[in-house]
């Protein structure tokens, strides 16, 4: 890692080094203010895009007149000591440099465009879907980000109707996503095209993620691209926080809630030198706040103490070189269980206290985590030829984490290491292109539960090599294929073979038809992916660690979009349709017994099929419209005579999403207002009929219908405070919690003992929430 | 559900109400993102269904409703903003509004900036 970095920066020193005294090089360049949506392989297009065929001349000579080449790149003869150096290029202001004796310089030119005082309106939909792109990539931008508050990105689906939020249960405070029906676990998530939230952090990393440092989320439903691993099986959401190139120079966000989470976000920019730029992200939450809103004597959602903070640190090199290089720091600690356990009035160290010796006077669970995660990227573009292209990744990540809940004490930690080299090109043309390359990873587990009864210990220690190829075949624009296949030697499981293929085929220039199939496997960390499951007194069944198998799963879908005029406005339909077959998985059953959690390798079929309707609308100049409604059927085969429905899944959802913004006025202050209306249909709940009645829920959950409202006062570009009421119909579940006191039956202590069960969540258990938050920004200095 | 389906049925009734609407392109002059801007800006009017003005093509197509607006009061809408049609041009007072690198008529150019890439 070290060496490599090293490596980077002492090659960028010697390029800026090497350069004769007698020539000025230079490069001309110009500021693209497009997104790119889609950093395929991790090596980036440059947002500085460079500008071939400009002229440059020194005003002393203007006869000689220099030709920046395919890279934007000059050489011209020095010239004399306050001599003014012209760049030109149509369609652009012409640049006079002041010669001050430099051997490099990077010259910049404006496009003619002012946009001193204008309207900038690059008017883009929240959502977009790529006609072109033969992956089923959704793209969700700022603008979608901010239409609910989402404090971090567990919480930046609920307008999506491809990912699925689960209710965070009373104790973790963590939401699952659901993607095609199953778990988040079964995606593969991904930061900056990096592995992200994994291993012992698959739940809890969503949590790590805040919103207001995103940029964009790339959702590809899917097995995806063979380049970044084995992992995926039902999809690839890429994260793609603010980086130096797209962040504002200062982005400040505070939030508040009904609940007591306060939270603190920022983001900053800053520029080093013309090479290097950088980006600090900082975010804190806190919650002090006791809230037991249903008096069953828990409380509703966690406290908690969340310190996260990012460098990132970017390099442009002026021969195709750029790099980024980031740290991320994550300290966090909460606490929940029984309002009994805890005083108003006890110092934070106190309730930490209660991870080491737990309360005596009611349940309680307190967790701490802290990780570290090192990343480096660095690519290079040939500059005779811009297709071709290497990248190299490197991540590494140190995992601790700890919590007790009740008297069940879990310690785990994971050291986690992945390189990923990467090589593009093209076979005779750009119409047939290839990456290839080879990766390592190395994963240490080490795991210590204890319970009551019992004390186990699990390490696993796996290393993987592997090496992929994947094509890329576009046909006059109308077809286009990417197909990879990628091998992986695991150290326990053998070798292991990844076939994926993806194509797009265009019927008319608005209708699009893709195809996905793919396959993926993945090593199951059971303790940490049914997190929820320690609130509860079930006990441990790990019979499965005697014979431990990887997940393997294949999927497979079609995909039909089409854009179209509804009224003369855009309008656009997608349907999806994915089925998923499992040839193993680790089966989670909490059917067997109510007091039990099993675990067991799948002895059958294991499937989930899916099948999604999206219509999205701008009724009007003001108002957008989104529809959409999901089915999914999700089966598991259990131990004799158990249900085979997957619990906690909607058979069927579906929501309204309305979205008004008002004009932009003069000083470009604006109102926007979204309203989503949310129904989820009836879920399998784990049976509990074997509990005696006071301890028994019904076997399947009601429907529940959600409305959530926000408006935010746009004041200028710069400044905005938002408002709004999360489950403004006040739904709440039912007696979440087995075991609490509810309608005044009291619980004895043996039976609390016995049934206690915090994890059958299945819709929100705080009720109607307000909350309120603004964003500060200081925007980037004009280009004029 | 039941608001679910009230709800579609009600938006999808009002893509069917009655008015008459029409949809008409004509060339409005104009060199740049900031003149796209500035046109589409101004045809944000009540009875204007959409509008788009295709920066290479200088063509703009505008939707409305036939009991609003005029073939001529169209037009009218862009010169006003400072931008010559086939038929309405802008009077010199509107064409000074404009900013200096959006000056068609002095064959002011500007940058490929702006130009509205579909991804």
């Amino acid at each position: 890692m070290k060496i490599c970095y090293l490596a980077v920066l002492i090659f960028g020193l010697g390029t800026a080094a090497f350069a004769q005294t007698n020539n000025l090089r230079g490069k001309v360049l110009y500021e693209s203010h497009e997104g790119h949506d889609l950093e395929k392989g991790g090596v980036h297009e440059p947002e500085y895009v460079s500008l071939p065929g400009a002229y440059v001349r020194w005003s002393s000579a203007p006869e000689n007149v220099e030709i920046s080449d395919g890279f934007g790149f000059f050489k011209i003869v020095s010239s004399y000591l306050g001599d003014t150096l012209l760049v030109s290029m149509v369609g652009y202001q012409t640049a006079g440099l002041v010669y001050s004796g430099q051997s490099y310089v990077d010259i910049p030119l404006d496009s003619g465009v002012s946009l001193g005082s204008a309207e900038v309106t690059a008017e883009r939909s929240a959502t977009q879907i790529s006609l072109l792109n033969p992956l089923n990539i959704q793209s969700l931008n700022r603008k979608e980000l901010t239409k609910a508050a989402c404090c971090n990105l567990s919480e930046a689906f609920e307008t999506n109707a491809s990912v699925d939020a689960s209710f965070t249960d009373a104790v973790t405070g963590t939401r699952q996503i659901r993607m095609l029906g199953l778990d988040g676990k079964y995606s593969q998530i991904q930061v900056d095209n990096l592995p992200g939230p994994r291993g012992l952090n698959v739940l809890q990393g969503l949590m790590f993620i805040p919103g207001d440092w995103i940029h964009e989320i790339h959702i590809s439903k899917g097995a995806g691209t063979v380049t970044q691993g084995y992992e995926s099986m039902t999809g690839q959401i890429n994260v793609a926080l603010k980086n130096p190139e797209n962040a504002d120079p200062l982005h400040v966000n505070i939030y508040g809630n009904a609940a007591g989470r306060l939270e603190w976000n920022h983001v900053s920019k800053h520029r080093i030198s013309r090479r290097w730029s950088t980006t600090l992200l900082t975010h804190a939450v806190r919650n002090d706040q006791l809230n037991d809103r249903n008096s069953d004597g828990f409380l509703d959602g966690p406290l908690k103490r969340n310190y996260i903070g990012r460098s990132e640190w970017k390099f442009i090199g002026d021969r195709g070189i750029r790099g980024e290089y980031a740290v991320n720091w994550i300290q966090t600690e909460s606490a929940a269980g029984q309002v009994a356990a805890f005083d108003q009035d006890m110092p934070w160290s106190g309730v930490m206290d209660m991870l080491a010796s737990p309360s005596d006077s009611g349940w309680s669970a307190v967790t701490a985590i802290d990780r570290m995660e090192v990343s480096a990227k660095t690519g290079f573009v040939f500059p005779d030829a811009e297709w071709r292209s290497i990248g190299a990744q490197f991540v590494y990540s140190d995992h601790q984490h700890a919590h007790q809940f009740g008297r069940q004490k879990y310690t785990g930690s994971e050291r986690f290491f992945r390189g990923n080299v990467l090589y593009s090109g093209i076979l005779g043309n750009t119409n047939r292109a290839f990456t290839t390359g080879v990766s390592f990873v190395s994963d240490q587990f080490d795991e210590k539960v204890q319970l009551d009864t019992l004390s186990v210990s699990q390490q696993r220690d796996e290393v993987v090599p592997g090496a992929f190829f994947e094509f890329t075949l576009n046909h006059a624009d109308r077809l286009s294929v990417v197909a990879g296949v990628r091998y992986d030697q695991h150290n326990v499981f053998g070798g292991f073979w990844s076939p994926r293929l993806h194509a797009r085929w265009s019927a008319t220039e608005n209708t699009s038809l893709k195809l996905a199939a793919g396959r993926g496997f993945r090593t199951p960390n059971p303790y940490m992916e049914q997190l929820g499951s320690w609130a509860s007194q079930r006990t441990w069944n790990v019979d499965v660690y005697g014979d431990f198998q990887p997940e393997i799963a294949t999927n497979a879908g079609l995909n039909l979009t089409s854009k179209f005029r509804l009224n003369y406005r855009d309008a656009s339909l997608a349907l999806d349709v994915y089925n998923t077959w499992f040839e193993n998985k680790v089966v989670v059953d909490l059917d067997a017994d109510a007091q039990q959690i099993r675990l067991y390798n799948l002895n059958g079929e294991s499937f989930a099929r899916s099948a999604q309707a999206e219509f999205n609308w701008d009724v009007h100049r003001r108002v957008d419209l989104r529809i959409a409604y999901r089915w999914v059927d999700a089966q598991t085969d259990r131990a004799s005579g158990n249900p085979t429905q997957d619990p906690f899944v909607s058979k069927h959802r579906s929501f309204v999403q309305w979205s008004y913004a008002s004009a932009l006025s003069e000083k470009q202050s604006q109102w926007l207002a979204d309203a989503t209306f949310q129904w989820v249909g009836a879920q399998r709940l784990p049976g509990t009929e074997k509990n005696p009645e006071l301890f028994q829920r019904p076997g399947e959950a009601p429907g529940f219908t959600q409305l959530n409202l926000q408006a935010t006062r746009q004041f200028s570009p710069s400044f905005s405070f938002y408002a709004g009421v999360e489950n403004a119909l006040n739904y709440k579940q039912d007696r979440p919690i087995i075991g609490a006191v509810y309608d005044d039956s009291p619980v004895s202590a043996s039976d609390f003992n016995q049934y206690f069960d915090a994890s059958l969540v299945y819709a929100p258990i705080f009720g109607r929430m307000l909350y309120a938050g603004l964003r500060w920004n200081i925007l980037p200095p004009s280009s004029n | 559900m039941k608001y679910f389906i009230a709800l579609s049925l009600f938006c999808f009734s009002c893509a069917a109400f009655g008015q008459k609407k029409a949809e008409l392109t004509f060339n409005v002059d104009g060199v740049c993102g900031m003149c796209e801007t500035r046109i589409e800006k101004a045809y944000d009017l009540p009875g204007i269904l959409n509008v788009d003005w295709n920066l290479e093509t200088k063509k703009l197509t505008v939707a409305y409703k036939t009991d609003k607006f005029s073939v001529e009061q169209l037009h009218a809408v862009a010169a006003r903003a400072g931008h010559d049609t086939d038929i309405v041009k802008a009077t010199d007072q509107e064409y000074a509004g404009l900013h200096g690198c959006c000056k068609y008529r002095e064959g002011a150019s500007c940058g490929s900036e702006g130009q509205d890439h579909d991804h």
